[in-house]
């Protein structure tokens, strides 16, 4: 009995970050702010890592009026960058400065990596139906206008559209460059997302 | 939902992975909460005695509590800037770990009359005690009730 519980306890993997300032520079973010996102992170995480069910919870209340586990999950795998499971305080934090406060073509990057969820290097209708849905899903009842089944299709005809210049069905990252680079309105968007602690 | 706010920039920025594909412009960002940084103050609390610190936004988890809502500020003593409470200080540890981590522990060793006022003193409810300590809580709680029968 004694030794069940050893072994439960052995299994237990804590993880330090670097140091504050090693963060400071490998980010865009202030000292104090990354301060503030590791008491947030070590409060829900106090092992020091993050895995899927806890991204997933943590997202969940953000988007409590939908369903957020299939966006959370696309998320998750976006940033962990080397498959493990397992997200660290470097590797969230690294990712965050990343789409938080990068170029407009490390954000479309980011997005690209996202929608490429087998990671071959290019979205297929399928792909992009799997992240339309999931973020409809996570819009929930509130989505506007109100939606059906057919909608996430429709939604990725449209998109590639605009998108797929060559149109053979697939979308490579020149192409998504090409096109979102050029579209004033998601450049103004990606500009907005940001936060400030 | 408190320590959770920490994660409010990953959950904007993530949506940067909605904008490619959305048919409208993102709206503007909302404006700037003048408490802002008040949301992460430190403040001391002062148990008989017994300094405790703990962040703002750790007792705001649980609005309906004495700690998280305004109700403190009756205990606020503006000479030494402190919240003060004339109780005991061995069983508010428990009450503070609550706050922190959304379980709450009863302590073996306390006598569950002095537990329970406490924690009804400070507006916590002994139904969320964690299944660690459920048990033993509620195991007391009836030898308690039995021996108050006997008399």
């Amino acid at each position: 009995m004694d030794n069940d519980i050893d072994d439960f306890e052995l299994v237990v993997t804590r993880y330090r970050p670097e140091g504050l300032d090693t963060l400071v520079k490998n980010t865009k973010f202030s000292r104090k702010e990354l301060q503030i996102m590791y008491r947030g992170f070590k409060q829900e995480c106090p092992t020091g890592i993050v895995n899927e069910d806890t991204f997933r919870e943590i997202y969940a209340q953000f988007f409590p009026q939908g369903d957020s586990s299939a966006y959370a999950h696309y998320v998750f795998n976006t940033f962990d960058v080397d498959h493990s499971g397992t997200i660290t305080f470097e590797e969230f934090v690294i990712g965050l400065s990343v789409i938080s406060r990068g170029s407009l073509r490390e954000k479309l990057e980011w997005a690209f990596r996202l929608y490429d969820i087998n990671g071959d290097g290019m979205i297929t209708k399928d792909e992009m139906t799997d992240i339309v849905s999931a973020i409809y899903d996570l819009m929930g009842k509130y989505a506007e206008p109100v939606i059906d089944e057919t909608t996430p299709r429709d939604h990725v005809e449209t998109v590639f559209e605009k998108m797929d210049l060559n149109r053979d069905g697939l979308i490579t990252m020149d192409e998504f460059m090409q096109t979102c680079g050029k579209d004033d309105m998601i450049s103004q968007s990606m500009a907005v997302l940001d936060t400030r602690l | 939902m408190a320590s959770v706010a920490a994660w409010l920039p990953f959950a904007r920025a993530a949506a940067i992975g909605w904008v490619p594909v959305a048919q409208n412009p993102m709206p503007p960002p909302p404006v700037r909460r003048e408490n802002h940084d008040g949301a992460d103050e430190k403040l001391r609390i002062n148990v008989s005695g017994r300094s405790f610190e703990t962040w703002r936004n750790t007792l705001e988890k649980y609005p309906d509590t004495l700690l998280g809502s305004n109700e403190k500020e009756f205990f606020f003593d503006e000479d030494s800037k402190e919240y003060f409470f004339d109780r005991d200080p061995d069983i508010f540890r428990h009450i503070l770990t609550y706050f922190r981590t959304g379980k709450l522990h009863y302590p073996k060793h306390e006598c569950i009359s002095a537990y329970d006022e406490e924690l009804a003193f400070f507006g916590v409810m002994p139904d969320i005690i964690g299944d660690c300590c459920y048990e033993d809580y509620k195991d007391r709680k009836r030898e308690n009730q039995e021996r108050l029968l006997d008399d």
